[in-house]
C-alpha cells in the first residue's frame, strides 16, 4: 500500500489578509475594548513604568520651562529635582489635582527618591528564556514563531539597611535573527496554540528565514524596575535593565513532499525514505 | 476474438489475487467520529457574513452598556463565552460603577476571514480580521471629563468565534487587539 509522507507535517497556509501585509512586528494582546477606554493598566504590558497619565495630588508653582512641586509621596523636607514637563492640559496656570501628560513630577533625592539602575544592582531579575516553534529548525520561506519568556516579578532584598523589594517588568523584547535582521518588540509572543491559529501562521513575533542554513537567535529582554522599602508604595527606578536570553540554535531547511511506500519513521531505508 | 470462458474466468480469479494483495493482512474499520459536527455555512463567504453579524450582534451589546450603564448578562451571554464573556462582564460593570459612559459607539469593518473550520468542532470555527475603532467611544466621567486625553486609533483585531449550543449563532470567545497594526 502507497502512503504519503509529508516531511514537515501538515502545512496549511491561509491567504494573508491585507490587514496583515508587510512585516508581522505588531503587538497581538488580549483586552475588552471597555477596559483599553478605560486606560486599564492590564491593557499596556508594554508600557514603560512610571511612563503615561499621572495625577499631580498637590502643585505649587510653574514657569515656562518646567515646574517643581512638594511630591507628597516623600519627606517634606526633600530637595527636588526638576524635570521638563512635556505637555500640560490643565488650560492656564495648573490647579490643585491638575493632570499632567508627560513627564513625572520631580521626586526627592533621599532614601524615598528615585534611585538609578545601579543603586539596586544587588537585585537581579530572573533570567528570560527564548522559545520558538519548530523547536530547533525552521522552514524557509515559512513563519517561524519565537517568543519570549518573561513576566514581571518581584525580588526581595535589602535597601537602606531595610527589607526592600524590587519589581521587575519587562518592557521590550529586542531579537537577533541571526540572518542579519533583528526586530525590536514590545510584546514577548506566544505559542501558536495559545495564538489560537494553525502551526506556520504568522504571528506578531513571528520571522521567516529565506535561506537554508544554521542559525544562532538571541534575545535581549529590557526590564523596567520600582521598588519599595519597608512596605512602602512603589516608586521608580531610573533606567532600565537588559538581559540577554541563553541563544537558540535552529537549522532552516526546504520542506519537501515524497511518495514512500511504508513508514519512514519505522522503516528508515524504505522506498523513497 | 472471443476468449474462451476458462481463460475470462482464469484472468478474473488472477485480478482478485493480485488486488488483494494491496490490502493490508492487519486492515481495520476505521472508527466512527466521536460526534457529529455539521459545518454551519456552505461557504466562506457566509462564513463571514455570519462572524461580520456576530461581532455587530457583540459591539451593540457592549455599546449600549457604555452609554447607558445598564448591565444585562443575558445580552452579553447571547453574545459572547467564555473568558471573553466573564471578562466582559467584569470589565463594563466596572464601568458602569464608576460612573464612567460613552458618548458614541465602537464600530469595525474591513472583516476579512482568517479561518473556517467546517470539519472541527463548534469551538473557534471562525477566526476573522476586523479593524476596529475607538475613537469617538471615549469615555467620560460624572463630571463630564474626558477618562482618556488620548484617542485610540484605528487598529487590527483578531476575532474568534464559537460556535452557539443551538448551532444557530456565533460567539465571540476570544479577541486579540494587534498593537502597531493600524488599519
Amino acid at each position: 500500500m502507497l502512503r504519503i509522507l509529508i516531511f514537515v507535517g501538515a502545512v496549511f497556509l491561509l491567504a494573508a489578509p491585507a490587514l496583515h501585509s508587510g512585516p508581522t512586528v505588531s503587538a497581538s494582546r488580549t483586552c475588552q475594548a471597555g477596559a483599553e477606554l478605560n486606560g486599564s493598566p492590564e491593557c499596556y504590558t508594554d508600557a514603560s513604568v512610571g511612563a503615561g497619565v499621572i495625577d499631580v495630588e498637590e502643585t505649587r508653582e510653574i514657569d515656562g520651562s518646567g515646574y517643581q512641586s512638594d511630591y507628597v509621596a516623600g519627606s517634606s523636607a526633600n530637595s527636588v529635582v526638576t524635570e521638563p514637563v512635556v505637555n500640560l492640559r490643565c488650560g492656564e496656570g495648573v490647579p490643585l489635582g491638575c493632570k499632567v501628560i508627560g513627564n513625572p513630577p520631580p521626586k526627592a533625592t533621599d532614601a524615598t527618591g528615585p534611585l538609578s539602575i545601579t543603586d539596586i544592582a544587588a537585585f537581579r531579575p530572573q533570567p528570560p528564556s527564548a522559545g520558538m516553534q519548530p523547536n530547533q529548525w525552521m522552514i524557509v520561506g515559512l513563519d517561524t514563531n519565537f517568543y519570549a519568556n518573561a513576566s514581571a516579578h518581584v525580588v526581595d532584598g535589602t535597601l537602606f539597611g531595610d527589607t526592600a523589594q524590587v519589581r521587575f517588568t519587562p518592557i521590550a523584547y529586542d531579537w537577533d535573527y541571526g540572518d542579519g535582521t533583528t526586530a525590536s518588540l514590545g510584546t514577548p509572543g506566544k505559542t501558536w496554540a495559545k495564538n489560537k491559529i494553525a502551526e506556520f501562521d504568522p504571528t506578531p513575533t513571528s520571522h521567516v528565514f529565506e535561506e537554508p542554513g544554521n542559525y544562532t537567535i538571541t534575545l535581549a529582554v529590557t526590564y523596567a524596575a520600582e521598588y519599595r522599602v519597608a512596605g512602602s508604595s512603589w516608586q521608580n527606578v531610573v533606567g532600565t535593565l537588559t538581559i540577554v536570553a541563553p541563544p537558540l540554535t535552529a537549522t532552516a531547511g526546504h520542506a519537501t513532499t515524497v511518495l514512500v511506500d511504508q513508514d519512514c519513521i519505522a522503516n528508515p531505508a524504505g522506498i523513497g525514505c | 476474438m472471443r476468449l474462451p470462458n476458462l481463460v475470462r474466468a482464469s484472468v478474473g480469479v488472477l485480478l482478485l489475487v493480485l488486488l488483494s494483495g494491496c490490502v493490508p493482512s492487519d486492515a481495520t474499520t476505521p472508527p466512527e467520529p466521536a460526534a457529529t459536527f455539521v459545518a454551519p455555512y456552505a461557504t466562506d463567504e457566509e462564513a463571514l457574513a455570519a462572524a461580520e453579524e456576530a461581532y455587530a450582534e457583540y459591539l451593540a451589546a457592549i455599546n449600549k452598556a457604555l452609554r447607558t450603564g445598564d448591565i444585562d448578562t443575558s445580552a452579553f451571554e447571547a453574545v459572547a463565552t467564555g473568558t471573553e464573556l466573564s471578562g466582559a462582564i467584569d470589565v463594563y460593570s466596572q464601568i458602569a460603577a464608576e460612573g464612567k459612559r460613552s458618548t458614541a459607539d465602537i464600530t469595525f469593518d474591513q472583516a476579512v476571514l482568517q479561518r473556517y473550520s467546517r470539519d472541527g468542532s463548534p469551538s473557534e470555527v471562525i477566526t476573522i480580521y476586523a479593524c476596529e475603532n475607538l475613537s469617538k467611544a471615549f469615555l467620560v466621567d460624572e463630571s463630564g471629563e474626558r477618562v482618556r486625553e488620548d484617542d485610540i486609533p484605528p487598529r487590527t483585531m483578531q476575532l474568534t468565534f464559537d460556535l452557539s449550543p443551538d448551532n444557530d449563532s456565533l460567539l465571540l470567545s476570544d479577541r486579540q487587539v494587534w498593537d502597531d497594526a493600524p488599519c
